[in-house]
């Protein structure tokens, strides 16, 4: 936060919104509406950790129960050691691919980012639009030419289709989210460092980075969110079972005639538990960041 | 100048797809793609362990598909030509793989096999690895024809006849009336498929037990609306709309109704005994039965997985090597010992490793009694579809679901139906 | 000077020895993702272009035919317009539901309290469950009979709602789980809402400004941005949203949930029609990029960015 100090007043950001506006509601409301609306938000949640502690039959049985009649852990051992699942190394494999994709989804979309909402070039705003209409048209229509050409570069049954890619500008939906977020920090900053004598990677790095921290948080937790669960990519390019995701792993519970719910809960659960703890970390360091702030 | 740069944007392009084409090597490994599912596994092992005893030197590589979302996975592969060298198949990909060139004929190499019986494996089955009746696509894993099961516990509970060989659908109809009235339970489950590839499965029996067709013998003039076909629709929709004993459309019971003991009876092929029978210990008796009768006589659907040598294999002849023992006598007492199917071989019909299995069911020979009954679904000709998917399936399928929600006559929407097939075939 | 490096005058753009310097940074800046656009997309693009002018089964080689699946697709087929009723609907719902109901969960969320954290990781729980189990998760919340949703509206004396199995409701449900699910965009809200600058809210409160107008003087304008992008990604989004239909109610019942993308996936991967799919993709594609351009000119109108603000 080096720039902290040089920025002006006006500009100190990560400050509460709504904190002085709602004061008057009363903070019982605000905690009333907040435990309703989670109840409300967990409900899925809580449907799937209560399915994956019922017993196969329950499962199977009519009418289905909220919360299991008999407690039944076992699936959780049961699932984990599944006939030809391999969840360790599929744990691994997810965390490999989260590792190497996530740096370059953050620094090239920021970058990205600063050249389209800082820099004024020719074939600018031609960029941008094409940039947001690569994801204009459906996916489906391209998956096979897609296919063809990891086809073509060797690349079937890797990790690299799912890395790769993402080091190039990060997705449009990032670059376009930071890009919004960089046309809103006022331009007096980095005219001021311009005259100091900074480049436009030093600015970038100094003032825009540290300034758009939850712009930045937020796309690097929903980049992990969506690897984790991805389903579809992993699914095409990857076949041989020592290459499985979890995501992907998830489906060896279904087969030809039997669908193994009770596993798929268990494991959707245990997948679910460090995303519920990186959401929570990384919201402490949000709420965190606007906490120092209001103590200025 | 942006001209350029797009110019020079598709030269880039195009040059990195050229990169790289797949070398010919010599044959070192099979790939062999498969679905994971308990009841399939034993096969899967059996066939890998026979193909490395004749061929100790050739490595088998097995690549799993996930269930969900198959058809994407597949068609994907299909379309780059990376499909591995035996492949799963099911009946529905059986024809446009086939057209498509995608699966390699072999009726070439079973006629040349002295050790591959063909005519062994029920013909109305085999119909299924065809197309029009011509090649061999897929040597299907089971005697998959689809049978009566019953809930004999809820049967009993409501004072209703148990299904016997002779029943008729008016018989049928009477016992599942009685179970709706004393337990409120359905009785035809699954909703008639309709939102599944097997939904022909169960309507067109129904047509022809009342001496209907779907197409007229010329093989050109759609037949939805003739007087016989429109009384097998209507006899269909009956169980919905008259007599209320089929399970709503929109009744979701979350799960396999027959399974989970909301639905007296399921029609379905024998790998369903699986999924039962993993069920510890076994909510409900229940046993299978032959399908009722229809005025014109006994008839029942068909629908088989199995597997197949895609056109891909560097070497047919012994990735035929590897999918032939599926057909075994082997493979298939081992199918059976799972309960996943019944033997596609006329010469393992009284055979000891199908008749003394262990009950439920106690009955499971009905499903071989009851396989002649089985019929092919209507092949049409054209660029119209199949009965699996495209214009026809999507016509009939919506003109059936408007007919079990009572938005329009069985009449009227069978007639909307024939007429845009008609004008499909007809251009 | 320095005002000049980053508005050049357009009348003497060329000469200025800047502009080719601050070309080559922009293109430096930008340079990843023009990379993966030629790299990635532009192919498979035109690719797919090329075959909307031809049959493709998939399994075979595309066959060029003209025009004529676009000919088909405005003259014959009745699912075309039919899907694509109920992409409409479906988008118009979710726009404006979506949007009121996630910027109030997110001012909710932005109010300082303690446990703020936590409280915000449960409203996203929705989205972080595996897309596998998601599907049945949400067949039994809605589910006539037995389904926790209609069990709360009966406790509270309301009728039961036939949610995903009767035709008036199914859409509607669909639109009430997107909304449910959308965490997404309250995430980018809160986020949006933490770079409101405080100060501001403090001048307007010196000036006499009671809740509502700070919200609509103060949030709203500094928020414009950030909903601009929730609006536009939004939209796009929503007209290719159909993977919950496909898998909890497969576009029914009566093709009340036929969503134009579930109609192109299954012409593609059912039909495998892929030439047809792909004529669908572009006018598809033609109809989200005219919408958003519109929304794109309609900017300069309501979106207000503060870095702009200095001519």
């Amino acid at each position: 936060m080096s720039a902290a100090s040089a920025r002006p007043a006006v500009l100190r950001i990560q400050s509460d919104a709504a904190h002085r506006r709602r004061k008057q509601v009363g903070i019982g409301t605000v905690y009333a509406l907040l435990i309703a609306g989670s109840l409300m938000f967990m409900l899925p949640l809580i449907i799937m950790v209560a399915t994956s502690f019922k017993s196969f039959n329950e499962i199977n049985s009519y009418p289905p129960t909220f919360l299991p009649k008999e407690w039944f852990p076992n699936n959780y051992p049961d699932a984990w050691t599944y006939q030809n699942t391999n969840f360790p190394r599929w744990t691994a494999n997810t965390l490999l691919i989260v590792a190497a994709t996530l740096p370059g989804v953050v620094i090239t979309s920021s970058l990205c980012a600063y050249g389209f909402a800082r820099l004024k070039f020719p074939g600018r705003r031609l960029w941008f639009l094409l940039v947001l209409a690569s994801i204009m048209l459906p996916p489906q229509v391209t998956l096979i030419p897609l296919y063809i050409l990891f086809f073509r570069l060797g690349w079937l049954n890797t990790f690299l289709p799912l890395i790769v890619p993402a080091w190039f500008g990060g997705g449009a939906l990032n670059i376009f989210l930071l890009r919004q977020f960089y046309m809103q920090i006022p331009r007096e900053l980095d005219e001021a460092a311009i005259i100091d004598g900074a480049n436009h990677l030093t600015i970038w790095w100094r003032i825009y980075v540290p300034l758009s921290r939850p712009a930045l948080v937020s796309v690097a937790l929903l980049t992990v969110l969506g690897i984790w669960n991805d389903f579809f990519g992993p699914l095409i390019y990857l076949t041989s079972p020592d290459n499985y995701t979890l995501a992907l792993g998830l489906n060896m519970f279904q087969g030809l005639f039997l669908t193994r719910t009770d596993y798929i809960m268990a494991i959707s659960t245990l997948m679910v538990l460090p995303m519920v703890i990186m959401f929570l970390l990384a919201q402490r360091y949000i709420v965190q960041g606007f906490v120092t702030s209001g103590l200025k | 100048m942006l001209k350029l740069k797009v110019l020079v944007v598709l030269i880039l392009t195009f040059a990195l797809m050229a990169i790289g084409a797949a070398n010919a090597q010599e044959v070192t490994e099979i790939r062999f793609g498969t679905i994971n599912d308990p009841a399939v596994e034993r096969v899967n092992q059996l066939l890998v362990e026979n193909f490395q005893a004749l061929h100790p030197e050739i490595e088998v590589k097995v690549e799993y598909i996930p269930g969900a979302d198959l058809v994407t996975t597949y068609t994907t592969q299909a379309a780059a030509g990376t499909l591995p060298d035996v492949i799963w198949l099911a009946d529905l990909f059986v024809v446009p793989f086939a057209q498509g060139n995608i699966v390699y004929d072999m009726q070439p190499l079973a006629e040349g096999d002295t050790n591959f019986d063909l005519s062994d494996i029920y013909d109305n089955l085999l119909g299924l690895s065809r197309v029009n009746g011509e090649g061999l696509y897929m040597i299907p894993s089971s005697y998959d024809v689809v049978t009566m099961y019953y809930n004999k516990t809820m049967f009993e509970t409501a004072g209703a006849p148990l299904p016997t060989p002779e029943w008729t659908w008016v018989d049928y109809t009477a016992a599942c009336k009685t179970i709706l009235d004393v337990t409120g339970n359905y009785c035809f489950a699954n909703g008639g498929g309709l939102p599944t590839f097997e939904w022909w499965a169960w309507v067109v029996p129904f047509v022809a037990g009342h001496g209907g067709s779907l197409l007229a013998e010329d093989g050109t003039t759609v037949t939805l609306n003739s007087p016989e076909t429109l009384a097998g629709f209507q006899a269909y929709v009956d169980m919905w709309t008259k007599d209320g004993i089929a399970q709503p459309l929109d009744f979701d019971a979350g799960g396999n109704c027959f399974v989970v003991g909301k639905c007296a009876t399921a029609f379905f092929i024998p790998g369903l005994m699986s999924a039962l029978r993993a069920l510890e210990p076994q909510p409900f008796e229940w046993d299978v039965q032959v399908v009722p009768s229809h005025p014109q006589g006994k008839f029942t659907g068909m629908g088989t997985y199995g597997y197949a040598v895609s056109a891909n294999a560097q070497n047919p002849e012994l990735a035929w090597e590897f999918v032939k023992h599926l057909a075994s006598a082997d493979a298939q007492l081992a199918i059976a010992s799972n309960y996943a199917g019944t033997p596609l071989l006329r010469s393992l019909r009284e055979d000891p490793g199908i008749t003394d299995l262990a009950a439920p069911p106690e009955n499971i020979t009905a499903f071989i009694e009851n396989g002649e009954n089985g019929i092919l679904p209507t092949a049409f000709p054209g660029e119209c579809g199949s009965l699996y998917a495209g214009q026809i399936s999507q016509e009939i399928k919506d003109a059936l679901e408007a007919a079990i929600l009572g938005v329009s006559s069985v009449e009227d929407a069978m007639n909307m139906a024939n007429e845009n097939i008609q004008a499909c075939l007809s251009s | 000077m320095t005002d000049l490096a980053i508005h050049p005058a357009p009348h003497n753009r060329k000469r200025n020895p800047l502009f080719w310097r601050n070309t080559l940074e922009g293109y430096l800046f930008i340079l990843p993702v023009v990379l993966g656009l030629v790299i990635w997309t532009f192919g498979p693009m035109l690719a797919s272009a090329y075959y909307s002018l031809t049959d493709y089964k998939i399994v075979g080689e595309p066959q060029f035919i003209g025009f004529d699946n676009y000919v088909e697709l405005f003259t014959r087929d009745r699912l075309f317009a039919q899907s694509l009723s109920v992409t409409l609907r479906y988008a118009v719902m979710y726009m404006v539901i979506g949007q009121i109901v996630s910027l109030l969960i997110a001012l909710l969320l932005t109010q300082r309290v303690r446990g703020l954290g936590i409280f915000r990781t449960f409203f996203y729980l929705p989205i972080i469950v595996p897309y596998v189990a998601s599907a049945l998760l949400w067949r039994y919340l809605f589910n006539k009979e037995y389904g926790p949703i209609n069990a709360v509206l009966q406790t509270i004396g309301l009728p039961a709602i036939n949610w995903l199995g009767s035709p008036e409701s199914a859409l509607f449900s669909m639109v009430i789980m997107s909304v449910w699910t959308g965490a997404v965009t309250t995430i980018i809200y809160v986020a949006g809402l933490q770079q409101v600058p405080e100060e501001l809210y403090d001048a307007a409160k010196i000036d006499g400004a009671n809740g509502q107008q700070r919200f609509f003087a103060v949030t709203i304008p500094m928020l414009s941005p950030t909903i601009f992008f929730n609006v536009v990604t939004g939209f796009i989004g929503a007209f290719q949203f159909f993977v919950p239909a496909f898998i909890m109610t497969e576009g029914g019942p009566v093709k009340s949930t036929y969503f134009y993308n579930l109609n192109l996936y299954e012409k593609a991967f059912k039909w495998l029609e892929m030439g047809y799919a792909s004529a669908m993709a572009w006018v598809i594609f033609v109809v989200i990029m005219a919408l958003t351009l519109l929304i794109f000119r309609s900017s300069p109108l309501w979106v207000y960015y503060d870095g702009e603000t200095q001519s």
